[in-house]
């Protein structure tokens, strides 16, 4: 458990980037969350629905913004909101990386705006999530 | 407009325990290495004193079903999702859930009619407080659209 963070509006936060996932971890997130579409687990079945191969989850993507915001701040138990907007599909073999920017501070709470790219592509976007500060 | 007559409609709500393992296993499976997740020592000193379980944790409850709504079994894409809390999930709740249809509209772009489909889930504690309000945002595409009418 971290120090409470000292944000000031307008500050960057340390990009996190994540390694490509293994489809052993993203058979266990199907069996975690109860979402088993083949999209994510199968290339042959995402191949014959017209995609390149298998697609991250959206909820494994937002699960990593919601870790990157909530380890650069006071830890996940100070998140109290979090939305995205989903604009690409993520790829197992790619790094992910997410970004962060203070939009506000003020009474003990933070606004924090938050990105996810792959390989230069925006897959998430207009992140916003809302945190306890201090 | 798609499911017009189901707007407004809500889910008879389920009852759903935070399970220590199921957490654990949804941490590892998120690559999340948060101890507050799994380790109780950390977790008793923490603010709230008990296991934690991951923000996007709601995914993983049964919210039941809206009498009648079938929703096509492939093709949907998730727009948008937003999650807020009360306070966090902690290991040994028991959330009752629902699911409503809150809205559905079309919108005419580029790749032709998109439809959109905005369901709100909620979580209570047993004593009827809110815990948590997920909003998630589905397109259903021209080419799901037509496979419907079929």
């Amino acid at each position: 458990v971290s120090e409470a963070p000292r944000w000031t509006t307008g500050e960057a936060l340390r990009e996190r980037v994540l390694p490509p996932v293994d489809r052993m971890r993203l058979i266990k997130y199907a069996g975690a969350s109860g979402d088993f579409n083949p999209i994510h687990i199968d290339d042959e079945f995402a191949q014959s629905v017209g995609l390149p191969g298998r697609i991250l989850h959206g909820l494994w993507m937002m699960a990593q913004v919601a870790r990157a915001v909530g380890a650069a701040g006071d830890g996940p138990d100070a998140l109290r909101s979090l939305a995205v907007q989903f604009r690409g599909m993520g790829f197992p073999e790619q790094e992910l990386s997410v970004s962060a920017t203070v939009k506000e501070v003020s009474d003990g709470t933070a606004i924090v705006e938050a990105e996810a790219f792959q390989d230069g592509r925006r897959i998430i976007r207009k992140g916003q999530a809302t945190l306890r500060v201090g | 407009v798609l499911y017009m007559e189901f707007v407004g409609l809500r889910s008879e709500p389920v009852r759903n325990l935070v399970e220590r393992g199921a957490v654990r296993r949804f941490a590892e499976a998120i690559a999340d290495p948060s101890p507050l997740y799994v380790d109780d020592e950390v977790a008793t000193r923490s603010r709230y004193g008990r296991l934690l379980a991951p923000p996007t944790f709601p995914r993983t409850f049964d919210y039941g079903r809206i009498e009648g709504l079938e929703l096509p079994s492939a093709g949907l894409i998730h727009g948008e999702f937003h999650i807020s809390y009360e306070r966090p999930l902690l290991v040994g709740d028991e959330i009752l859930c629902r699911l409503q249809l809150k809205d559905s509209y079309d919108k005419r772009g580029r790749r032709g009619l998109l439809g959109f489909l905005v369901f709100e889930r909620t979580g209570e504690d047993s004593g009827g407080a809110r815990i948590f309000t997920t909003n998630d945002v589905v397109v259903v595409t021209d080419a799901v659209r037509r496979g419907m009418d079929t």
